[in-house]
This record gives C-alpha cells, sequence and structure tokens, in this order.
C-alpha cells in the first residue's frame, strides 16, 4: 500500500533528489515550463494552478486545488503533478540499468534508483514514468512487472505505439545521460495477494504485465494460494515471458498456466470462460488486456453468474485519485430547483413579486438580468479557447457556483414555466441548469468520469447554444409585440 | 476534448437553426406566441391585432435606446403596434356598454385606474391567456361601495350585500358590459352559481343567455375576408 510507505520513503526520495540534481548533467535548470499543460482533459495550464496557489492565503489542499481549478477532476492523471506542485516529494531520480528485448515490440526496463533502495510495492500496481523528452517533461504511467518483494529495481514492460510519446522514446533512445524519474507505486484496484479464494487472472497481450507480476510475487512468497493465469496472445511470437512464465508453473504446484494463441485457436469464447468459472468455483477474477477483450470478459464472467464484487479490472486509478468536489453549487442548486418548483407546483404567490413583474419595467430589467447571467456562464469557455491562462483559473469555479443559482434568476423573472415556445424555453433553461449540476464531478470513478465526460460536454454545450438562441428569440418576440 | 467542443457547438448551432426555422413556419404559428388564443379568439390571425409599424427600423431602436438611457418619455414600438383598445373595438364596438373603456378616463375613476386599469380592454381581457376573463370576480368593489338604490327590487337589498362585502354576488345576476339579452334575477336564490361564473372567466359555456344585443364581428377586416373567399 503506498500510503503506509509514504513516511520512511518520503525521507530517502528527498535526499536522492538533491544529490541527484548535482551529478545529472542533462537536468534542465527549471524542469517544467509555465505553459506546460498541466491536465490535458481540461485543457489547463501549468501556470493556472500556481497562480490559484500562489493567491491563495492558506495552505490549499490538493482537493481544493482540483475543484477550484477544474485540473484533475476528469481521469486524475495529473494529480501527481499537482501534489508536487504542492510541495510533496514524488519523484524518485533512477537510472535504466537492464533493457531487455521480449518480442519484436515489447522491452523491458529495469529502473535502479540513483541513491538507497525501493520500497516493496503491491503486485499488480503501476507507476509514472516522467522522461525529459524533447524539452518537456513527459508522463506516462506504467505497470509493475517485478515481484512484490523487490526493494532493488523496478521493472515494468514497454510496448512500442504509433503515438506513444514515451513508450518510443524507451524504445530509441539511448537512456544513460537521460533524466529519468519514477514515482511511488499507486493503484489499489488490484485484488490482494493473500487470499483463501483461488486467484484467476484473464489476461491479453501486453496485459500479462500485472500478471506476471502477481507470479513472480507469489513465486517469491511461497504464497499458496490457487492461481490460474489464462493469457491470449495473437501467435507465438507475442508470447512474452514465455519461459520464466512456464518455469514459475512448473516449480509451483499451486499455479497452472493456458496459453491460448488466438490467430489459430480464436478469441476468448463465452464457453471458455464458463468452463473456468465451473473449474473454478469461488474464484476471484482478475481481467487484463486491450478494452474490447476486457469488456467482453466482465460481460461473460457476469453471464457465467460470477458475483461482480469478485471481478476486478486492470485500472490506472486509485481510491487515492477520487476527487471530493465542494458539495456546495450541488446541494445549493438542487435545494432552489425543489424550491422553484414547489412554488409552481403549490401555486405559491408572494403578491410583492407578483406585482413587480405585471410591471413592465421590471420585465425587462430582470429579462436583461437573466440574459447578462446566461451570458457570464460563458466567460470560462471563452476564456479557456482564448489560451490566456491567467484568466480562466478562477472561472471553473465561478461557473458551478453562478450556475447553480439559476433557479432563482428565474424565479425573479417569472414564477411560472410558460406555454408554448416559452416552455420550451423554461425546459432547456432548467435541463442545462440540471446538466450542469450533475457534471462529472459527481462520479466516483476515474474510469466512469472520462466516460460521462465524454456525453455530458456535448449535451450541456448544445444546451447552451439552444438556450442562448431561444432567449435572442424570446426577446426578438417581446420587443415585437 | 478539444474537437469534443467544437463539435458540440456545431451540433449546437445546427440544431438551433432547425429548431428556430420549425418555429418560424406558418404552421407552427401557435409556437411562438407566449400563450393560448383568448376565448372566440382562436381562429383570428396574428395580424388581425398585430399591425406592422410604418417607421424605420433605425429609428424604432434610437428611440428604444433614448428611452432606456432616460432621454426620452415614452418608448417606441419595436417591429409591430402594441395593440390597443382601437384593436379591440373593431370587432367589439356596441352601442349602449354599462361600461365602455372610454368611461374610465373620467377624473372620478381616478382611484380605479390606480388599482385596475380599466380604461383599457386587456386589464381584464389579457390576450394569450386561454381564457374569456383574466380579472378577479370582486372588482366592483371598486366604484360601488357606496351604492344606494331607493327602491331594491330584489328580496336581499344590495346595502344589505355590500355590507356583508359580498362582492362575488355582483356579476351572479349582471353582465358587465350589459349586452345579453336577460332577465335580471330578483330573487336571491335565482342567482347563477359562483362556480357557473368561474366557468364562464375560463372560457366555459355563457351563463346569462345565448342572444347578445349586438354580436361581435367575426374580423375585423371583413372587405378583406370578403376577397379572401
Amino acid at each position: 500500500m503506498p500510503k503506509t510507505n509514504r513516511a520512511p520513503r518520503q525521507q530517502t526520495t528527498s535526499m536522492q533528489f538533491n544529490s541527484a540534481q548535482d551529478h545529472s548533467a542533462s537536468r534542465p535548470s527549471t524542469p517544467y515550463n509555465n505553459n506546460d499543460t498541466l491536465c490535458r482533459c481540461m485543457n489547463i495550464r501549468r501556470a493556472e494552478a500556481e497562480t490559484l496557489i500562489k493567491r491563495s492565503h492558506k495552505e490549499i489542499a490538493l482537493n481544493e486545488l482540483v475543484s477550484r481549478s477544474g485540473a484533475g477532476t476528469l481521469c486524475s492523471g495529473c494529480h501527481p503533478l499537482l501534489r508536487e506542485m504542492l510541495g510533496e516529494e514524488i519523484w524518485t531520480d533512477v537510472a535504466v540499468t537492464s533493457v531487455d528485448s521480449k518480442s519484436t515490440d515489447i522491452k523491458s526496463y529495469r529502473f535502479t534508483p540513483t541513491q538507497g533502495e525501493f520500497s516493496p510495492a503491491k503486485a499488480g500496481q503501476h507507476i509514472l514514468v516522467q522522461a525529459h523528452i524533447r524539452g518537456k517533461w513527459e508522463m506516462r504511467r506504467y505497470t509493475l512487472i517485478n515481484s512484490a518483494e523487490e526493494t532493488r529495481y523496478r521493472e515494468i514492460a514497454v510496448k512500442i505505439k504509433s503515438d506513444g510519446v514515451v513508450s518510443n522514446w524507451l524504445h530509441l533512445t539511448d537512456h544513460a545521460k537521460q533524466s529519468i524519474r519514477i514515482s511511488k507505486p499507486m493503484g489499489d484496484t488490484t485484488p490482494e495477494l493473500i487470499g483463501q479464494s483461488p486467484l484467476v487472472c484473464l489476461v491479453a497481450g501486453v496485459g500479462i504485465t500485472p500478471a506476471l507480476s502477481f507470479m513472480r510475487s507469489i513465486d517469491d512468497n511461497n504464497t499458496t494460494r490457487n492461481f490460474t493465469l489464462d493469457y491470449s496472445v495473437n501467435n507465438k511470437r507475442d508470447l512474452i515471458y514465455k519461459d520464466e512464465i512456464e518455469k514459475i508453473a512448473n516449480r509451483k504446484k499451486n499455479i497452472k498456466v493456458n496459453f491460448r494463441f488466438t490467430k489459430d485457436a480464436g478469441y476468448i469464447k463465452k464457453q471458455h470462460v464458463q468452463d473456468i468459472v465451473s473449474q473454478h468455483p469461488e474464484s476471484d477474477f482478475f481481467i487484463c488486456g486491450p478494452r474490447n477483450y476486457a469488456r467482453s470478459l466482465v460481460n461473460y464472467l457476469d453471464e457465467s453468474g460470477v458475483n461482480p464484487d469478485r471481478i476486478s479490472r486492470e485500472s490506472f486509478s486509485s481510491t487515492e485519485h477520487n476527487i471530493k468536489p465542494s458539495k456546495l453549487p450541488y446541494h445549493l442548486g438542487l435545494t432552489l430547483f425543489a424550491l422553484f418548483f414547489l412554488q409552481f407546483a403549490m401555486n405559491v404567490k408572494l403578491p410583492w413579486l407578483e406585482q413587480m413583474q405585471g410591471n413592465e419595467p421590471f420585465k425587462i430589467y430582470s429579462g436583461l438580468f437573466i440574459v447578462l447571467y446566461i451570458l457570464s456562464q460563458f466567460i470560462m469557455p471563452y476564456n479557456n479557447a482564448c489560451k490566456e491562462p491567467r484568466l480562466s483559473v478562477k472561472h471553473y469555479h465561478r461557473h458551478k457556483f453562478i450556475g447553480c443559482l439559476a433557479p432563482l434568476v428565474f424565479f425573479f423573472h417569472s414564477t411560472q414555466l410558460g406555454t408554448a415556445y416559452l416552455l420550451l424555453l423554461s425546459t432547456v433553461y432548467f435541463s442545462n441548469f440540471l446538466v450542469g449540476i450533475f457534471n462529472h464531478e459527481r462520479l466516483k470513478f476515474a474510469r466512469h468520469r472520462v466516460a460521462y465526460y465524454k456525453v455530458w460536454l456535448p449535451v450541456h454545450i448544445t444546451l447552451s447554444v439552444l438556450l442562448i438562441g431561444l432567449v435572442g428569440f424570446h426577446v426578438y418576440v417581446v420587443a415585437s409585440y | 476534448m478539444k474537437t469534443l467542443k467544437y463539435k458540440s457547438y456545431i451540433i449546437g448551432f445546427t440544431l438551433l437553426a432547425a429548431l428556430l426555422f420549425i418555429i418560424n413556419l406558418s404552421v407552427t404559428h401557435q409556437w411562438r406566441m407566449p400563450g393560448p388564443l383568448n376565448t372566440g379568439h382562436e381562429k383570428l390571425d396574428c395580424k388581425e391585432c398585430h399591425e406592422e409599424t410604418q417607421v424605420g427600423f433605425r429609428q424604432q431602436i434610437q428611440a428604444n435606446l433614448h428611452y432606456f438611457l432616460a432621454r426620452r418619455k415614452t418608448g417606441s414600438t419595436f417591429n409591430f403596434i402594441t395593440p390597443n383598445n382601437q384593436d379591440c373595438m373593431s370587432c367589439h364596438a356596441r352601442d349602449n356598454d354599462n361600461h365602455p373603456v372610454y368611461r374610465f378616463n373620467e377624473p372620478r375613476f381616478k382611484e380605479a385606474r390606480k388599482t385596475l386599469s380599466p380604461q383599457y380592454c386587456v386589464s381584464c381581457h389579457s390576450e394569450h391567456s386561454g381564457v374569456r376573463v383574466t380579472s378577479k370576480q370582486d372588482n366592483c368593489r371598486s366604484c360601488h361601495e357606496d351604492l344606494k338604490i331607493k327602491s331594491d327590487p330584489i328580496d336581499i337589498p344590495h346595502a344589505d350585500l355590500i355590507t356583508l362585502e359580498n362582492w362575488d354576488s355582483c356579476l351572479r345576476c349582471h353582465d358587465f358590459h350589459g349586452n345579453h339579452i336577460m332577465e335580471v334575477a330578483t330573487q336571491i336564490n335565482q342567482m347563477k352559481s359562483p362556480k357557473a361564473i368561474e366557468n364562464y372567466f375560463t372560457g366555459g359555456a355563457d351563463p346569462y343567455s345565448q342572444e347578445k344585443q349586438t354580436p361581435s364581428k367575426s374580423t375585423r377586416y371583413p372587405d378583406k375576408l370578403n376577397q379572401d373567399n
């Protein structure tokens, strides 16, 4: 567990960091540029978060930084960078001590700390690898494949990819004089090694990495837990760590291995999964592989009657990366919304407001206020599009807070929803408000947030555009007739 | 995410254009109204009441802008002239109206003008409400609180009803404009039920009588109607 190991390791890493700076000739004097993208998902630059930290009077916590800037609210991949900005030591300088070609496109790398030793990791955890590539710090996640007990080095297997910046760099560069740093191990979605029930790993392609870590750990620890590996690869040439896997399987009676060559035998089918489930009742299942593979395997297991609690998938996330957004806009928004509809349904009338709303100038000015209110919500996307980092930093927070006041603003202009196009206008207004309230931050898991955001964002933007258009039409109709 | 945003804006604007196009079709003219037309007006064309202005577009904007900047005392109409009493009268003008709107411009109705604005048709018959009458049933009190009748024909005198502040009872015997050909009840138990009056206000059946002294015209442009036919 990364949390329990934090205290002693922090001390050693900070020492390493200082000493590493002396003998690493290629290390840039300032590691990051202000204009570097900090959060790719939300398109937030380093300078924006830095401005926020500087402007904050008191010490700012990670959660607050996330909630206020919007950075790291989606995939949470930039949380280590945010923590680093908040003064936490998260990197260990390492050197590549061994590179081993495993297949035509997969190589394994061993990282040794420039000073001291690593602390043990949990089998199946991942690390961040940061390398200084073409003047920029690039960062990617890789699953550890070394045994959990290993403290001398950390090992990863990397597949070359057409668009993989760090993967390609690792494959094609001479690392001798390059700056590479790795993070502490993270991720707690992998199953515990110590358990009574058998563990079945269903993996495909380079997805073997966490399973390899399990096997090596079982081998090192002499764990008695029954372990079954079902390893799908295209053909024999793609099979990596074949010898080692077979050697461990021969040595340990509790480890069983099945290779599946999909080029000849075809992909794993529902029938195969059902057979595995019937052979290993009451087992825990762990899946790692390409997205389609993992998705269909989860379905097959589900259809075979496996309890979903017993199924885990490799994902680069952990409870550590869950965000706790500020709940005020959500609760305030919902309360105002409920109050508005309560007065609408119960036909509660405030005489003074009714009288004011019947007044022509009041209608115009309250309407003008709503127009300005809606337009002000476009400041955030406008600034985002403008690429003006210092301007947009505070607007994510403001956008949420201002948005949650929508029912109140509406109430002062009209207590009714209207009919015909006005009903359409009110529906779009309140739908967009609700869509805004139920944003990606409401979801617990990063994986779900990313998927949700891809649907949520087009809906929110489309409704906003429709709203502006319908408001324009309303203004035209009111002015005309 | 960036392309996703741009795509979303494109989808939004396309949908908006489609929506505005649909709303502006002649078959969907009812969508453009702030509410359904009042009882009896269902088949009226927009242009029966909304006439286009003859003033230039630039002048209209200028006048309204000046009005907002308090450099002009009144605003100007924009695009269409705001319908007024005359527009209503072109179909509903009749002799011997008990409460003609122009009467309320007299100085003695100063107080009533403040509270009810009875000098305008739309004060009680607000259009696009989907009903017949939009005012309350007890509006009579604004002017008739000191009513004195020498020989009261009804079994419970008007004075008693006024003392009891039973203002809802007025319209249960009398119609406001007096356009119905009917016998006015002389006994309290012959009164119309409050529900019948409320029903009439919201567009239901006429409780007074089916015969009118001066029926409304079906259009203010009868000549045009004939030409079209």
